[in-house]
């Protein structure tokens, strides 16, 4: 799912160096080339409870503040993307709450995610998915879906193991794989094409 | 719901699947079995439809577009913070790395220029009279006013310490320290009718390289008013601050809701209003930065920063400046003067 890793764009690695060497201005190339991303999981993660744009802004003071650890030779979207699911955990921690990976009761979430009279088929029924999950498995979605983190990374942000937060993911998918039922038209695999 | 892959004992397989953690040759396998599996075909075609579908449904709406004025909220709070730290390149390093590149013929020239600095140092040091170490510390420093380890501009209170009743720290009456130090990032409310004097005094290498630079700079609030002290100024949300900095100093910055306003050494007065900001000018710069504009403000002007990101000419803030000493602090003035309208572009000054 992360793919093969790249360096970074030439503009982003001159943006950091510059950066380091005390032109602050030249963040604002990677606060324009990375802010959709961000402000799309905060909001996510927020679900509407509260604008997205002030913990935004904290992901990027944060990324500045940090800069320095950060290594150049790298691509910047990656990192950050954790330092934004960092940004939310503590915003989270702040407010006296811990985002916490509790273990999947099927019969507790499916109350939970769906209502009577509201089988939309297909993205409705996602979106009403998404926003109604507790809150960490709406950010173990956004994790993985959002920002292509792997499992190993996401099981460090909620200091879980590996095979629980792919357990759980798996069966939240399930979960929502019953909500959305089958597929009109669904594609086939590509290594299953072509056989009789 | 249908669910026609329940009963194939291989269902296991299809997440490690989707997440290519199947090797090589389990992933073959795998495959060939869901050729010829109905249920495993049917039941992989809903994930990966899921897949989709989640994937649809993560990426970035219209309501995450990056705005320019959204970019310049966070490049506001970026340009007052502290530079990063880390691995940023010392001048010891940049030293370094310029001697890496000098050519070999220049070593014996530049250990004859090094030697010759140090005998220098050398015979200077030894011509000193011993005596007592200068004084680091500006007029009036009590002891304990600076915080220790902390950079940039540290508050107190220019009446000293303890209780201040109509100083409100997080809803309780505020009590300081014995230097009467206001914390960073913390919010202060002052009471309507109140006015509040405070010591703004710069710490860091800055003024360890030249103590004599920077003393303690006035700053008085009038309320009722909601501020936080921060290392680059202050945050204002609302009220009034007259700032009157005769000394160099090091860019003080007063955020507010409507903009920044950058001192470059100079007299002035921010008021917070609802939707805008007032900025009287009376002597020195002032540098303005606004969601979509930056202005650079000489001699004696006033301007108004509306929401919208506008700077337009204002008439003056509604009461005066300072209360105390005139010879400190006097008034600002009335009105901006005609002459005074334009402002110097930021190019022009520096």
């Amino acid at each position: 799912m992360t793919g093969t890793p790249k360096g970074p764009p030439p503009e982003e690695r001159e943006a950091v160096l510059a950066v380091r060497q005390g032109r602050k201005e030249a963040f604002r190339l990677l606060v324009e080339n990375h802010w959709e991303r961000v402000h799309n999981l905060l909001r996510r993660f927020l679900n509407g409870s509260e604008p997205a744009e002030d913990l935004c802004q904290e992901a990027f003071l944060q990324a500045f503040t940090a800069l320095g650890t950060f290594d150049e030779t790298r691509p910047f979207g990656p990192w950050m993307n954790r330092v934004a699911v960092t940004t939310a955990l503590q915003y989270r921690r702040k407010q006296g709450r811990q985002v916490v990976l509790v273990p999947f009761e099927e019969v507790v979430m499916r109350n939970q995610v769906s209502g009577p009279g509201e089988k939309v088929l297909g993205q409705m029924v996602v979106d009403e998915f998404l926003a109604r999950l507790p809150e960490s498995y709406r950010l173990l979605f956004l994790m993985r879906y959002a920002l292509d983190l792997t499992y190993e990374e996401i099981s460090q942000f909620l200091a879980e193991p590996v095979g629980s937060v792919k357990g759980n993911l798996f069966r939240a998918r399930e979960l929502l794989k019953q909500a959305v039922g089958e597929p009109a038209a669904a594609p086939r695999l590509a290594s299953v094409e072509g056989k009789p | 719901m249908n669910e026609p892959n329940l009963c194939c004992s291989r269902q296991a397989e299809i997440q490690a699947w989707l997440d290519g953690d199947l090797a090589p040759a389990a992933r073959a396998d795998f495959e060939r079995h869901v050729a010829d599996c109905p249920r495993c075909a049917a039941a992989l075609k809903a994930f990966r439809h899921v897949d989709e579908l989640v994937g649809a449904a993560c990426r970035p709406g219209p309501e995450d577009r990056v705005q320019p004025a959204r970019v310049d909220r966070v490049m506001q709070r970026i340009l007052a913070a502290p530079a990063p730290g880390g691995t940023a390149p010392t001048p010891w390093t940049a030293w370094l790395a310029a001697a890496r590149a000098l050519p070999a013929g220049a070593w014996p020239a530049l250990a004859l220029a090094l030697g010759v600095v140090v005998l220098v140092v050398a015979l200077s040091w030894s011509a000193r009279v011993p005596g007592p170490p200068p004084a680091v510390a500006p007029p009036g420093s009590s002891p304990g006013h600076q915080a220790a380890g902390e950079t940039g501009f540290v508050f107190s209170l220019a009446a000293g310490s303890g209780a201040v009743p109509f100083l409100v720290d997080n809803g309780l009456p505020l009590a300081t320290g014995p230097a009467g130090l206001l914390a960073r990032g913390r919010h202060y409310e002052l009471a309507s009718g109140r006015k509040l004097r405070l010591d703004a005094d710069f710490h860091g290498p800055f003024r360890e390289l030249s103590p004599g630079l920077v003393t303690r700079l006035p700053v008085e609030i009038t309320g009722p008013a909601r501020f936080e002290p921060r290392p680059a100024g202050l945050l204002l949300e609302s009220g009034q601050a007259a700032c009157a900095f005769r000394e160099p100093h090091p860019a003080f910055v007063v955020e507010t809701p409507c903009g920044k306003v950058e001192s470059l050494g100079t007299r002035f007065l921010v008021e917070v209003r609802p939707g805008e900001t007032l900025v009287a000018l009376e002597e020195g710069r002032l540098r303005l930065t606004t969601p979509t504009q930056e202005r650079m403000l000489t001699g004696r002007q006033a301007v108004r920063l509306r929401r919208s990101g506008e700077i337009e000419p204002a008439g003056a803030p509604s009461t005066p400046a300072y209360s105390s000493s005139p010879a400190a602090a006097p008034p600002l003035p009335p009105a901006p003067r005609p002459d005074d309208q334009g402002a110097d572009t930021l190019n022009q000054s520096y």
